[in-house]
Order: structure tokens, then sequence, then C-alpha cells
């Protein structure tokens, strides 16, 4: 792929932007050696904050970390708004580790960095930033573990997906419980009723307590990941197979607080059958178990979000495997097979391989590449280009950066496609309804099911006429008739 | 254009494997009774109902749905109560998704209900046959019928187009106790325009049907020709928080009907016919219906309604025409892996007597669905 040549390639092009644009304004390049010039400069002029800018740039060229931190802060604080400072702060935090805060002066670069390519350095910069963020996140949450218990805190309607157990004679289908895991989380997130754990912070926390697999259907486990995530609910379950070509999905749904199952739901299905029975058992979940109900729009876009082909599938599971596990060349190589098994692929997994991209970008590219990127393009130092306007509108729900993505339906372009084209099937329905009621529909569509198959209400369809009333007039209850028979002889008659 | 694309797929891919591939059975106990102001024909009117649906996915692509109920009216009219009861019509309609964008429907109406009348039963049915009310049934029985439709549906520009068409072909039957009398209703053709678009989370539909009858004949002899109906109809569902509410509204509106009256002599011989025209009649029903949390799991799906019917006589004469209003809801609870929905409303409103003057009317319906899959 070609991404995969990026960095190698920037790291030609670079030097020789940087010779070419070397005499143009921004804030000076400046190096460790300006350290002590800086130092006077900014003690003699201590308001000037573009010299504490530059002082914190050299700072953080020569190693100096912690001070340059606290240099750029001070800049910051003081009120310079440079791009130069919210970027050295960024790439200063990051290699302290301190992801949030690396986080939040990468985002404020977006606002008013100038340089184009640099912020789209960012951008990638902070999906990885992200997943780190997780990370330590979930570190922080084991390590508190006990305070979190007491507290039991959670996020009301909120809801984590773990994947399920896999017990199957054939590991070629492990994949299965990757994929379904991320389908699962794109479908609950249909309903905005719910807030739905994105599948990242999920699996970083689970590889954080080093479990295996099979320790994802315990429900103690899920109490604990339920309480470590703060979900109010959990969802867990096993995926099975029976025979050769059946699979079965056992799944539990428990309440965090009460460490209780609220809900059990069994679905089977042949493996061609992969995506009815994980329809089934979200559109279960949700209704019956969560007690949510789902708009006939809603209920189709789940029942939309499916591949076409389960090798695809099986090889999406296994990029998200590689993906999760930090390899993403293997990632892109899945992805890529799946892709050209099913080249519609599904709304997830175009997120997952732009965030995939982004990420890979990311790992290849050093903070001191993106200090570089930043002085070629005239964020720094030189600055030839005129660079766009900071494209303030843009947030990160594109590249799946976890806790920045809006919960529920509708965020996305596909999401509006989706939404928009699958209109079909309940037009046709409506339709029939409309010529042909179904008379069962009273008994049998009385549950939210009912709307989602036919949002006519059958109140309003057309009821069927009653020929014989009718001729008679029919004012029913005003003249309460009985016949129907209607004879009128002419007075006098003939003979 | 290529995301377009795969949505189709997906969606191909889920018409072709509809998930909802269970097998359901419902049971139900309907009531749903009136009591009248002075004025009326009656006093009071009661419908007793126990349906039973069942719903056969026999094949990916192909579902049966089978109904049958029994069913009890009653009319009280100066003093004493009228009734009619026994089984009704069963029905089959067998649904068959032909392809993406088709569906095909055929099913039979079997003459399994008590059709044949006296004259007490007769004036149940006649008191339960008025739109407004809304009985469930008020004919019991109208003989053998076959009603096949077709649909088709188009995606475009965001928005869900097609048409539909139902003929149902109707056989005679006997509606009079004691009286060779045989009545074939006319055949009936429907065709149906219908767009909607989602919004998100909302979904809009809008339609229009249009419906025309063959005369009905008695004793194979014409005898009314029914006017020709046109409903106009728009839900809008969308979501409130947890709950998903639908607002909806139609309106149908059914033209004079052409009766036709044979003059005899006063041996009994047709000497001439003539024809008398019957009441048009225009029925609006719009209303809401939602869901609210309870807590605990359980939830509360109000529905209120509004009718207005205005009836007009080919002499100008308004009876019949009135309003209900209906206000009430179900609160769906899950026992061992089924469902049921005990339902309860409130209606009131008037209606015109052949005076003309407005009489009041009161009901309730109660109404508990036990529904089960697997």
């Amino acid at each position: 792929m070609i991404h995969g040549t990026r960095p190698f390639v920037r790291r030609l092009l670079l030097p020789a932007m940087g010779l070419f644009l070397a005499a143009c304004a921004g804030l000076p390049e400046v190096q460790p050696v300006d350290i002590p010039r800086l130092e006077q400069e900014v003690a003699t002029s201590p308001d000037d904050t573009d010299l504490q800018v530059q002082l914190g740039m050299a700072q953080f060229k020569g190693g100096e970390l912690e001070a340059a931190r606290a240099t750029l802060r001070g800049a910051v604080d003081a009120g310079n708004e440079s791009g130069a400072a919210y970027l050295y702060l960024g790439l200063v935090e990051e290699e302290l580790e301190d992801w949030s805060a690396a986080r939040d002066a990468y985002n404020r670069y977006l606002d008013v960095g100038e340089s184009s390519p640099a912020r789209d350095e960012v951008r990638k910069r902070l999906t990885l930033i992200g997943r780190n963020l997780l990370r330590a996140q979930a570190r922080q949450a084991l390590a508190q573990e006990q305070e979190i218990t007491e507290t039991g805190a959670v996020a009301p309607q909120s809801i984590a997906v773990l994947p399920m157990a896999f017990f199957a004679s054939d590991p070629e289908l492990e994949p299965l419980i990757y994929a379904l895991s991320d389908m699962m989380i794109t479908d609950f997130k249909v309903s905005n009723a719910l807030v739905v754990l994105e599948r990242a912070q999920i699996q970083t926390l689970l590889d954080e307590m080093q479990l295996t697999s099979a320790g994802y259907a315990e429900a103690e486990t899920g109490a604990r990941a339920g309480r470590l995530l703060r979900a109010e609910h959990v969802f867990q379950g096993a995926l099975t197979s029976l025979g050769q070509q059946e699979l079965q999905t056992a799944a539990d749904v428990l309440n965090v607080q009460r460490a209780a199952s609220i809900g059990e739901l069994t679905e089977s299905a042949l493996l061609e059958q992969l995506f009815d029975m994980e329809k089934q058992i979200v559109i279960r979940t949700i209704r019956e178990v969560l007690g949510v109900e789902l708009t006939p729009a809603e209920e189709q876009r789940i029942l939309e979000n499916r591949m076409d082909n389960v090798l695809a599938f099986l090889a999406y599971g296994r990029g998200l495997r590689e993906l999760d596990d930090g390899n993403y060349e293997a990632a892109q190589a899945e992805f890529d097979l799946a892709l050209s098994l099913d080249p519609g692929g599904m709304q997830s997994m175009s997120i997952a391989s732009t965030e995939l991209i982004a990420l890979s970008d990311a790992a290849g590219t050093t903070t001191t590449d993106l200090a570089g990127i930043a002085s070629a393009t005239g964020e720094t130092g030189a600055g030839f280009f005129a660079p766009p306007p900071a494209n303030t509108t843009e947030d990160f729900s594109s590249i799946g950066i976890a806790g920045e993505q809006p919960v529920g339906a509708g965020s996305t372009a596909d999401d509006q496609q989706a939404a928009t084209l699958g209109g079909v099937l309940t037009t046709l329905t409506s339709l029939t309804e409309g010529v042909f009621p179904t008379a069962t529909l009273s008994e049998l569509g009385v549950g939210s099911a009912q709307q989602s198959q036919n949002p006519t209400p059958t109140e309003s369809q057309p009821a069927n006429r009653d020929p014989v009333q009718e001729v008679a007039g029919d004012s029913g209850i005003a003249e309460a008739q009985a016949r129907i028979r209607i004879v009128i002889q002419r007075p006098g008659g003939e003979q | 254009m290529t995301g377009r694309v795969a949505a189709s797929f997906a969606f191909l891919f889920a018409l072709a494997q509809p998930a909802a591939a269970q097998y359901a059975i419902g049971v139900g106990a309907d009531y749903l009774g009136y009591t009248f102001d002075d004025g009326l024909g009656a006093d009071a009117a009661q419908l007793f109902m126990v349906p039973v649906a069942v719903r056969l996915p026999v094949a990916d692509r192909l579902t049966f749905d089978v109904f049958g109920a029994w069913a009890e009216g009653r009319v009280e009219q100066d003093n004493s109560v009228l009734k009619l009861n026994g089984p009704v019509d069963a029905s089959i309609k067998a649904s068959y998704q032909a392809t993406p964008w088709a569906l095909v429907s055929v099913g039979v109406n079997l003459p399994t209900g008590n059709s044949e009348h006296d004259s007490e039963e007769a004036l149940v049915a006649s008191v339960l046959s008025a739109d407004l009310l809304g009985f469930r049934e008020a004919t019991w029985g109208t003989g053998f019928a076959v009603t096949s439709s077709v649909a088709t549906a188009v995606s475009a520009g965001g928005f869900g187009l097609g048409v539909a068409a139902a003929y149902a072909a109707r056989s005679e039957f006997s509606p009079v106790a004691g009286d060779d009398l045989t009545y074939k209703p006319g055949n009936e053709a429907r065709v149906r325009v219908g767009i909607d678009r989602n919004f998100g989370s909302s979904t809009l539909t809008v339609g229009g049907t249009f419906i025309s009858y063959a005369q009905d004949q008695a004793d194979s002899q014409n005898l009314f020709q029914a006017g020709n109906r046109i409903r106009l109809d728009a839900a809008f569902a969308f979501r409130a928080g947890s709950g998903v509410w639908t607002i909806y509204g139609a309106n149908l509106m059914r033209q004079n009907g052409d009766l036709t009256v044979q003059i005899l002599d006063s041996g009994g011989s047709v000497v001439d016919t003539g024809e008398i025209q019957t009441a048009k009649q225009n029925l609006f029903v719009g209303g809401l219906m939602g869901t609210v949390g309870l807590g605990g799991g359980f939830v509360f799906r109000p529905h209120v309604d509004v009718k207005l019917q205005a009836r007009e006589e080919a002499d100008g004469n308004e009876v019949g025409s009135g309003y209900l209003i209906a206000a009430g809801g179900d609160i769906p609870i899950r026992i061992a892996g089924a469902e049921l929905f005990p339902k309860a409303r409130v209606y009131f409103g008037s209606i015109k007597n052949v005076a003309q003057d407005d009489v009041s009317m009161l009901g309730v319906e109660l109404k508990g669905t036990l529904r089960t899959s697997f």
C-alpha cells in the first residue's frame, strides 16, 4: 500500500523542503545551542511570549523535556496562541507520555495551526494518542479498581459490548468474535438512546486485564470490566460451533451495579446466516432486555449493516485483531483481503481502515519528524507557502478517536446514505398493507417490531368494506338497521 | 458512489435473508364497548373477541400469516340484549419477497364464519358496522374470497417510492338465516402509491390509495354499486429519548353508492328498476402513539387518537356523522419468553341520529394480547 512508503518519502522530501524554504518568515528556527541566548533574552523580556516559545522549542530539541513543558505551558498561559506553541507543547507532552495533555494541545493546534501538512499529521497523531490514552486510562482504572468499585458510578443507559468468548473446534473462525463485536457495537450505536462504549476502549481494557478470549464470557469478567468502564450494562456472550456449519450465540446482559443478569438470549444459525443471527441478538437485546424501542429507520439501518461475504467478514476480524495488537501492516493486508472479497464492505470497516492508515502513518512518524514538517511548511522558521486557513470545523469522528465520536446515528456520510437508501423494504411493506392488510398484525405486531415492519399504524389502515351493511345504508348505530332486502311496490300495482 | 453500491448490496442481502425469520403466535382477548345516550337505535354496543394469529416463515422469503377468531357482539336495545356470536372468517395470507424490489402476496378468506344472520343478529351487525365506532368485527362472514397483491418500490434520491395493486375476487354467500338469498360482494381493486424517507432516526411515510368495486349482486341480479374510496395517509415515526413516537393521520373519502331497487307489481313481478343513492362519507383518523419509561424495565405506550366522521345522505341528511376521541395505552410485560400486552383505552364522542341531534357516547377498550416467538 502507498501509505506504507509515506514516512520514507517524507524523510527524503523534508530536508529539500527545509532548504528551499529556509529564508522565510514565522518564529525563527532554533536549536539547542540557542538555549543560553534565549534564556538570557527571556530574562530580559519576560513579557515576550514568542521568545518563551522559541526557548521551549530549543529545549525540546535539546531533550530538556520537563523544562520545555514548563516554558511552553508558561507561554500559553501568558496568552501565546501561536501554532508553534501548541504544536511543540503537544510534542513535549507526547514525549512525556501525558496523553491527555498531548491530545488537548494538538486539538488546540488544529484550531490555530497554519501548516496544512502539519495539521494532517497531527490528526493522524491524535488517533495514535487516542489509543495510548485508552491504554493509560485502562491502567489507571485497574490501579484504582478498589476505589471505582466502591464508588459504583456508571453512565446511565451505557453499554459495553465485550467480544464473545469462542468455543469452536475450528480456530479459523475465532476472528469472527472481533468482527462480530465490531458489528454489534455499530448496531447498538444506531439507537441514540444508548451510550455505547467504543470497541477500542473495551479491547484495550481487556488486554490490560490480560484475559484470554475464553474469559470474555465469564460473568465475573463482565461485571469487573463493566465497573472499570463505568458502564451500566455489559453485553457478553459466547460463540459456539454446532457441528461444521452451524453457530450458536449465547448472550448475557449484565447490570453492572446489581452485578446480576437482566436478560439472556440464545440464537443459532448456519454460518451463512451469521448476520441474521447477529441482528436478531442485537435487536432483541435493545428491545427486550434494555427496553429501548427502535424506530423503523433505526431497525432498517441495523439490518443493512452487514457484509455480503462471510470470508470477507473473517478477514475483517483478523484485521481487527492485528490492529489491536499493533501489527498495522498485517492488519492492512487483512483489510485489503476483506475489501477484495466484498468491495462494498460495511460502514465500520471503512472507519477502521481510516483509523488503521492514521495509526500506521503516525507510528512511522516521530515527534522530531513532525517538528520537521512544521518547520518545512511554515509553521515555524521558514514558511514559504501560504498555508490554507485552519479548518476548525473538522472533528475526529472520521478517524475514530475513542471518546470523541458522537454516540448514535447519523454521524457520517455513510450513515446518512444508509439511512436513506434502505427505504425500499419499509415502502414495500407499507404499500402492501395499504392494499392488502394482514389480519395478524393486531396480534403479532403489537410490539415495536410492528412499527419497524410497517410504520403506518394499524389504526390508519383501511378497514375492509362491509358489503351487506353498506347496501343497507350503514348509518348503523344511528338507525340500527337490520335488513338488506328492499322491496318497493308500485302503488295500485298493475294487474 | 462506492458506498451507495455497498449499501445496495447490503440491502439486497438483507432482503434475501429476512432477520425476523421466527415463528410467532399471538392470542388475544379484546373487549370494546360503548354506551349511548338516548336518541340512537341502541343503548349499548359491545364486542368481545378472541383472535388467534400465527406467522409461519416457511422459507427465506416466504411467510404465511394465518388468522382466525371467535367473537360475540352485543347490542342493548329497549332493555333487551341482542347477540351475534360464533367464529369469524379465517384468513391465510402468503407473502413472497420475489425480488428485492417486489413483494407479492396471495390470500384467501375462508368462509368459516357465521355469515347467516337472523334479524336480531343482523341488527347487531348493523350497529357494529359503523365506521366511527371502530369495531374490529362486524360481518363474521363474507364468503370465500381470493386476494392477490403486488408491490414494487425503488430508492431514488433518498426516497423510497413505490406502487402496489391488489385485486380481490369474492364469491357469493348467504347473509340471511332461513332465506335462500345469495349475496355476492363486488370484486375489489386497490391501487396505492407511497413514498417514504428516513431523516436520521425518523421515518416519514406518505401514501394514497384508490379503491374501486364492481357491482354487488343479490341472487345474481345487480344490486349495489359501492362508491369509490380514496385514502390519503401520512405517518411520522421519530425517537424521543429512549422511546419511539409515531404521529399519524389518514383520511378516507367514500363516494356515494348506487342501490338498484326493483319495482314490483302486486304479483311480485319486476316491472321496472330504479336507483337510490347511498350516503357519501369522509372519515379522518389522527393520532399519536409512543413510549414512556416507567422504570424497572417497564414502559407505558400511550396511544391517543381522534376520529372525525362526516356523512351525507343524498337528501343532505347527516345521520351517522360524529367524532370519537380515544386515549389510553398498553404496558408490555415479558413473561418467560413470551410477551403480554395489556391495553386499556377510554373513548368519548358523539354521533348524529336520524333527527340530526348529537348523541353522546362513552366507551372502553380492554385488550390483552399474548405473543410468543420461537
